[in-house]
Formats: structure tokens, sequence, C-alpha cells
């Protein structure tokens, strides 16, 4: 009947919440299958695993997962982040903030160019309820956050999900992979076993234990700081992250630590960059197995959940694979493309980002975006049009020439649109006032 | 750029050709861009108009309401009917039959489409009925009925797509009138020459047949087959598609509709060397016949053309002439091309008029000042490779997809080389039940789904968690689901009613 068939064994090798997910994830979507998770060391380098943040566009799959964000944020494994200031960033003095949620905006013409077509001193971010209110340090109900969860926290939580859902929970770390001809045939463990496999999923972030780096594309000449140092912070809590732009690369505050990602020195070296194939024979990479993209934004988690999604859906798994995972990896790699260029696009305000090559994508995006303040539609992106639009207009871009639309409106016109979004934007976040 | 005189005065835009794709333009940028430039068509009432383009896609409403053109003042002015699909016959198999919707069909269970589980009992010999049977768009097209679909996306009983079937001779009329109120201007007359400016080659003016010459900075070349401007002006290179789209002539005719209820749907009926198209209007039907003049004589076409009628012809059959395929690119300097004059790609999805809209909607995304850029030929173009190539590699599936060996043509079409992308995505199709993801262009994975089973593409595998369900518990819940939107279309008016007309229809 059905010539696809359910994998019999599946394991999944990692140590953080990556691994764990997806164990999770596979054992929900298969019940049939025995599903075993095999502990790995977590480098430092597996930054979706030890700083797991999740942008709104994944937070859809943390709830299948039978992990909603608000069960998250009520046991405090998460924090919320409604925005993301950026200070010393970019032409001027002023800081710029990116909005985790978009704005909301008129309906015709886009709420940037009408505020590009007011030349108004309000910064563009003040139309944002969430940047508003992270500044106000102010959640309201209806604002649906992104989620810094606390690693340890998250693991135990999904690890105790794994549980429930029947995943074998392995106790002895992986010492070899036997291969054969159609791909793995068995993991071999410390304590002698050797498990047979039908399908691995590898999150073992960098270091790559099953996957093997054939195929890795790096995107060091785009994202040049390469090497991070992470110090604890006792600052309190904040709806905020922020970035400053420092001589040789950023810093950052995320909750309870301090980063710094510099172009040169020591530290943990980061190899961003990705896979050309994720899913491979019937290899999953997943996580900064398959694609590393650096300590700015903290975007590694999000797009480890958005594969596991599209593995979900797709479910690659046993028998005849090659033509889903050449669908598969399409999909992902477009994605993965998409953020490298996303955080290929913060290098222009950033000193230390003179040298950085400009990906020919993000070329064409920015192509457009400064003749006239649009962005090609594109396929698949985790990151929203807003977010993007703000990270332009708070480097300094602007468009040579103004929205055909936008100038319909007289300037006293848009003047006006401004200040009332403003002033929607803070009654959103509680604020009176204009 | 403040303080250039050039960039901000507003654009001299000169549309060349009336028709369809002319006064869309037109109405469009004088609708939305009023202040960014000024429009000046010339067309030539001589020329006319091809206007056969009577069918649509649900994209168009988009148009009418972004300008504020209210609907039913439209479908009176151009005698519109609903649409609520594409009826196919004798595509795949001589007999089959299948409505093409504008909409999905059930809903996702446990994460996986619902497809997968149709797929599932149909391979186990259960008695299920055709996929359409769990679409509320094709019961209610089967049934004749219509009424708008209901704002929940959630429930299958009320949510549809629809378009609309028209006089496309009366909708460039209607379109002028609104354009013309709003500030396009018209000048009656034939371009005799065109002038070239120095330096860049880019078109400075153009010259009528009474002397008359009209200056612009952006030229938008709406002149159908002959392309004057980007084919035959700046002679830009045509890439031709008609080795996977070989027909190249239809002969076309309106009948006496017949004295039954209006059809919500167009119906294209495979022939031997082509295919038919039926379009029922509020006053009569619009048909003709699309065919491949290597296969099939044009006496032998009328004739097909003539025998399928259902009602007297009202006019002498009309006969074009084209061939698939498309400019290379479509913004060429300073001149675009909208419409038959920038590519063409057989009328069997009813792409030809959201194929201008998708230009001119890009046009307004991409819209230059008066100095035209790379870069804006650049997104333009590049936006309206994207809408070709996927419309494309669908339509050659329409011919690809059969099992009809009754003739030369379809012989051919049946085994030449398709494209490689839609050989990848019919081989995933085949093994998976899955269809190839966009986020965009206009058809998505409904659509597929439709051809797909409709012309008997039948995968061999699907998605195994469809497997799991208990067979009485599936049959159950796909019963409840296919009687709960027959229910619910029982209840839609007829279609005639809902157009307001009395007759067979309204008392059906």
């Amino acid at each position: 009947m059905n010539s696809r068939r359910f994998p019999g064994a599946i394991a999944v090798v990692g140590g953080g919440p990556v691994a764990l997910a997806a164990a999770v994830g596979f054992a929900k979507a298969l019940p049939e299958a025995s599903i075993e998770w095999v502990p790995a060391m977590v480098s430092d380098a597996a930054l979706a695993d030890r700083w797991p943040l999740v942008l709104p566009s994944a937070q859809a799959m943390l709830a299948r997962l039978d992990c909603p964000p608000e069960l998250l944020l009520r046991h405090g494994v998460a924090t919320p982040r409604l925005a993301t200031r950026f200070l010393g960033w970019g032409p001027g003095s002023s800081p710029w903030m990116v909005g985790d949620e978009p704005a909301p905006g008129p309906p015709g013409v886009a709420l940037h160019q009408l505020w590009l077509r007011a030349e108004t001193e309000r910064p563009y971010h003040a139309l944002n309820p969430v940047c508003v209110a992270g500044e106000a340090g102010q959640l309201a109900g209806n604002m649906q956050p992104a989620l810094h969860c606390k690693a340890r926290a998250l693991s135990q939580g999904l690890a105790s999900l794994a549980r429930q859902s029947r995943v074998i929970m392995g106790q002895s770390p992986l010492t070899g992979v036997a291969r054969g001809r159609d791909g793995v045939e068995a993991l071999q463990l410390a304590d002698g076993r050797e498990l047979a496999v039908d399908f691995v999923i590898d999150a073992t972030g960098p270091d790559r234990l099953v996957a093997t780096s054939d195929g890795f594309n790096g995107w060091d000449d785009a994202l040049p700081c390469r090497f991070l140092w992470i110090e604890p912070d006792a600052a309190a809590p904040s709806l905020v992250d922020t970035y400053q732009a420092v001589e040789g690369g950023w810093t950052a505050r995320w909750p309870g630590a301090k980063a710094t990602a510099l172009v040169q020195g020591g530290g943990i070296p980061i190899a961003t960059g990705r896979l050309d194939a994720p899913l491979r024979g019937n290899v999953l990479a997943l996580g900064e197995a398959a694609v590393q993209p650096g300590p700015l934004g903290l975007t590694g988690f999000t797009l480890a959940l958005a594969g596991l999604s599209l593995a979900l859906d797709l479910l690659p798994v046993g028998g005849d694979t090659a033509l889903l995972a050449a669908e598969y990896n399409r999909r992902v790699g477009q994605r993965a493309d998409r953020m490298r260029d996303f955080l290929a696009a913060h290098q222009i305000g950033l000193a230390s980002g003179a040298d950085a090559v400009i990906p020919p994508s993000l070329a064409t995006t920015l192509a457009q975006f400064t003749r006239r303040g649009t962005l090609t539609p594109v396929d698949e992106d985790s990151v929203e049009r807003d977010a993007w639009i703000a990270v332009l207009i708070g480097q300094g871009l602007r468009p040579q020439r103004p929205d055909p639309i936008a100038l319909g409106l007289s300037r006293d016109d848009a003047r006006r649109l401004v200040a009332n979004y403003n002033g929607q934007a803070r009654a959103a976040a509680g604020k009176r006032g204009a | 750029m403040a303080g250039d005189p050039m960039a901000d005065r507003p654009v001299r835009v000169v549309v060349v050709g009336g028709g369809t794709a002319g006064w869309m333009t037109a109405a469009g940028l004088v609708g939305l861009l009023s202040k960014a430039c000024t429009v000046h068509l010339v067309e030539s009432e001589e020329i006319g108009i091809v206007g056969v383009g009577e069918a649509t896609l649900p994209h168009l409403r988009l148009y009418l309401e972004r300008l504020g053109i209210d609907e039913a003042e439209f479908m009176a002015a151009t005698d519109a009917t609903f649409k609520l699909g594409i009826e196919f016959r004798d595509f795949g198999r001589i007999g089959d039959r299948y409505i093409h919707p504008f909409g999905t069909y059930g809903r996702p269970l446990g994460g996986v489409g619902f497809h997968h589980y149709w797929l599932r009992r149909r391979a186990e010999g259960a008695d299920v009925p055709p996929i359409g049977a769990y679409s509320a768009g094709v019961v209610a097209a089967e049934t004749c009925r219509f009424e708008r679909p209901g704002t929940d996306p959630d429930d299958p009983t009320t949510s549809f797509g629809y378009a609309y079937q028209f006089d496309a001779t009366r909708f460039a009329p209607f379109l002028r009138a609104w354009a013309e109120k709003r500030g396009a201007r018209r000048t009656e007359g034939r371009v005799v020459s065109i002038e070239r400016n120095g330096g860049d080659g880019t078109v400075g003016a153009v010259t009528l047949s009474d002397g008359a010459r009209i200056e612009g900075d952006l030229f938008i070349d709406c002149s159908g087959f002959r392309s004057l401007l980007l084919g035959q002006e700046l002679a830009e290179a045509w890439e031709d598609w008609s080795h996977w789209l070989p027909c190249d002539r239809a002969v076309a005719v309106p009948s006496v509709r017949p004295d039954a209820p209006t059809e919500p749907f167009t119906r294209a009926s495979a022939t031997k060397a082509g295919w038919r198209w039926r379009i029922p209007l509020r006053h009569r039907v619009g048909n003709g016949h699309v065919y491949a003049s290597a296969f099939c004589g044009d006496d032998q076409a009328t004739e097909a053309l003539l025998a399928g009628l259902d009602g007297a012809p009202l006019a002498d059959p009309r006969f074009l002439r084209f061939r698939a395929g498309r400019r290379r690119r479509s913004f060429v300097g300073n001149v675009v091309a909208i419409g038959l004059a920038s590519g063409f790609l057989e009328p069997l999805e009813s792409t030809s008029i959201y194929l201008v809209q998708a230009a001119i909607t890009a046009l307004v995304e991409h819209f230059p000042d008066a100095r035209v850029e790379a870069v804006d030929r650049d997104g333009f173009n590049a936006a309206i490779d994207a809408e070709y190539d996927r419309i494309r590699d669908f339509l050659i599936l329409h011919y690809h997809a059969t099992t009809r060996a009754d003739s030369p043509f379809w012989n051919h079409v049946r085994t030449m080389t398709v494209p490689d992308s839609l050989a990848e995505k019919m081989a995933l199709w085949r093994a998976t039940a899955q269809v190839a993801h966009y986020r965009h262009g206009l058809f998505l994975e409904p659509s597929w789904i439709a051809v797909y089973l409709g012309q008997g593409i039948v995968p061999h595998g699907w998605d195994p968690r469809a497997d799991r369900p208990d067979a009485a518990g599936l049959d159950r819940a796909l019963t409840g689901l296919s009687r709960a939107i027959a229910d619910r279309v029982g209840q839609m008016p007829p279609h005639d009613r809902a157009l307001g007309l009395s007759g067979a229809g309204a008392a059906a």
C-alpha cells in the first residue's frame, strides 16, 4: 500500500535543548518508532543550546512540543524580550531599536514609508508598541515577546517531556559511528553498546559528531566577529537586549550575561556557516550542526526549531527519502541564507564590519531598499519584515526616492498619522501622553 | 534626491495601447500613484483589442478593492458572473473531469494534510468520493450555487475563493471611464514612429499617424502581441516555450446562453489537439478553441468549436495567433511591457489578466522617478520572472499529466521532456504526496493537488501518519465533512439568484 513507512529506530544525539526538542518532536510524531536520546557534551560554540532564544516565528513549534510560550514564562524557564536596542551602531549617536513584533500600520501604505514621508524627529521604533513597552519596562498581555530560555531549565523541561513521550533516555555518550554504504548503521556508545539506527538526528552543535562537516560553507567573510567572550552579569533582567558597537566588534547584554564578540582575539571561536545538505542519507543535522549563525541576535535556536518543524511536516525518514531530503534542504537552506543576510546587514553600521563581504543576495536586497525602501519578497524567512526594515533604517539607510504611494499624502498629513501611531504605541505600552 | 528637478516632478507615463492591459495599467497608476505620475494612454480604435480574456482569478478582486471600485458596479458593467473554479474535462483521460477550485480540500488533521488521509482510504479500496467532495468551492460549482465565502479560514464549509467571468470587451471601456475621471488622458491614434533619446537609447517620444508627438519618461507597452516598443523597437529577445506549450492558435465565438442555470465556473474541455473553453456570462456564453497548428488545421479547429456549442453562435469565428513564451526581460530601458506585449501563456488557467495585474503591482512597487535606474528594472524583472516560471510549470503539467494516446498532439505532450523544475515537483508528489512549497507565486498547494489528482497522478506514498487512524473512524470523519459541506452549500442561493437574474437558474 503506502510506499512510505516509519523508521524503526531513531537516535537523537546531543546534550542540549536542540537535541531534546528534536527527541520530543519525533517521539510525538512517530509514537511507533523507538527513539533514543544519546547524550553528548555541549560545546561552548553551540550557542543555540547554551543561549536558546525563541523568536515569535518559531514559537508555534514550541507549542507543538507541548511547551507553549506561556508555560515557559509561567514556570520561569523563559524571560520575555520585546525588543533589541543598538547603541553606537551606525551614523549618529541615537540609539535605535528592533521590535520582536511588527508594528501595526495603516492600510495601503507601509508604515516606514509613512514615517519617511513625515521626515519627523521621532525615531522609527517609537511607532512600534513593543519597542515603547520594552523601553518602559512594561509587558502588555496581548504582546508576543521573544523568549530568552534558561538552557538548563529548558533542557530539564524538555527531558521530562521526552520521558513522557517514551523517549529512551540514554546515559552513555557517543564514542563512534558505524557507517555503511547507505549511511549510518549504528552508534557506538561508551558503555560498549552498539545502537542500530534507521535514522539519526545530529544535534551536537558545531562538533557534528555524526553528520561530519562535508559541504560546510563558511560565512566568516560576511560575519567577521568570530571570537566570543561571555561573562556573568548581575544586571536586573530587562525586556530589551542591548547591543553596543565597540572597537573591533560589539558587546551585548543578554539575561545574566555580558557578551563580547570581536573580529580578532581570544575567546570562543565561532565558525559561522551552514551545511549545504543538512539532511544527507539517514542523518539530519539540526541546530548548529546544520547552521551556525553566530552570536549576534542569538538566532540559532530559532533556526533549529524552524528546521525541526519542517522535518516534522515532511517527515523525511524511513525508506526512500532522497526527494524529501532535497525539498527539506532547499527550504532550510533558503531560510539559513536569509538569516545570514539579515545578520550581515547589521555589519553596515559597525566599524568592525567595514571589511565584511556583502553576499550577493543581500546586495540585491540593499539595492532595492536604498532605491525605494522596499524589500523583495522571499519564500523562507525567520525574521519579521518589520525587523529587517528597522535594522536598515536604524543604521541610517534611507531610500533615494520617496515611496510613490506615500507621496499621495501631504507632509503634514503624514506627520499627523505618525503622531497618531506613536500615540497608539504609547497607549498599547500603557504610557500616557504623546 | 531633494532638489533634483527630474526626481521631484511627476513621472510622465505613456501607455501605448488600450485594451485590458492598457486600461488596467492606466487605472492602477492614476488610482494609486496620482501624485507620482501623469498617465497618457494612446490607443487606436482601428487596431481593436484581443478581448477574449474573460475568465479571471480571485486576485482581480484585490485589484478592484485597492482602487475602490464597487463590485456590483463592475459586475453590471461587464455582464459578469461569479466563478468558483475551472472544470477540466478529458485532460488526464477521455471521460475524466475535475474542478480546480479556488480553495482548499478538507482541513489538516494532526499536522498532516487532508489529502494524505484521502489517498490512504482510496488506496485501501474504500468507497470515498472524489476529493472535490471535500471542497465547498467544488460542491457549490457543481450545484450552481453561490454566496460569498465566510470569514473563518478554518471552516472548510465556508472557506473558498471566487473570481469573475466577464465580457472582456466591456472591461477596458469601464476602466477607461474610471481612469479618465481620475486624470488619465487618452489620445486616439496609431503609433507610427518611436523616438529614442541620444546617449542612453531610452525612448523619448512616440509619434502618431496624425503627426502628434507624445513625450514621456516611462513608456508602458500594452500593444498586445505586436509588442511595439519592447519587441519591435528594443528587439528584446524572445524566450520560446512552444516546445512545452505547443498550442499557437485560438478561434473564438460567442453563443446564445442556453435556458439553464448559469454555471459559476469556466470549462476547459480537451480536444484532439488542444482544448475548448466555455465561459458563461450573463448575456451570452464565450467559447473558444485553443489548438496547436502543427497538429490541427483552422477549419478542423473551427468545426470542433462549433460542434461543441450549446447555443447558436452570435458572430463569426475570430482567429488569434500566438506563441507560448515571453520576452526575456519585461522592463528594458524606460519601457515596461505589460500583458501580451511581454509574453503569452495560454489561458488554460485564466492567467492572462492575473499576469497584467502582477506586472502592475510590481510596477507600483518598483516605480521609478523620471530617471529610470537599473535597480528599478532588476527588481521588476525578478518579480515577473518568478511569476512566469511558476505558472509555466503549472500549465505544462495539465498537458503532460495524461494517459491520452489518441492523437499525435497528446502523444507529443505526454512524452515530451518537461523542465527540470517541473520534473522534480512531479517526482516528489508521486513518491510522497508532498507539494513543493513556495510562499509566493500564483498556484500554491491546493491547486497542484487539484491538477495532480484530477489528471490521474496518484502518489504511491503518502505521509505514514495518515495510516494511523482506524479506518471506520476515518470514514466517519470523511463522511461527516462531505455532508457538512453539502448541507452548507445546499443553503446557498442558486448562482443566478446571487446574480440577480431571473429565469432557469433562479428557479433551480
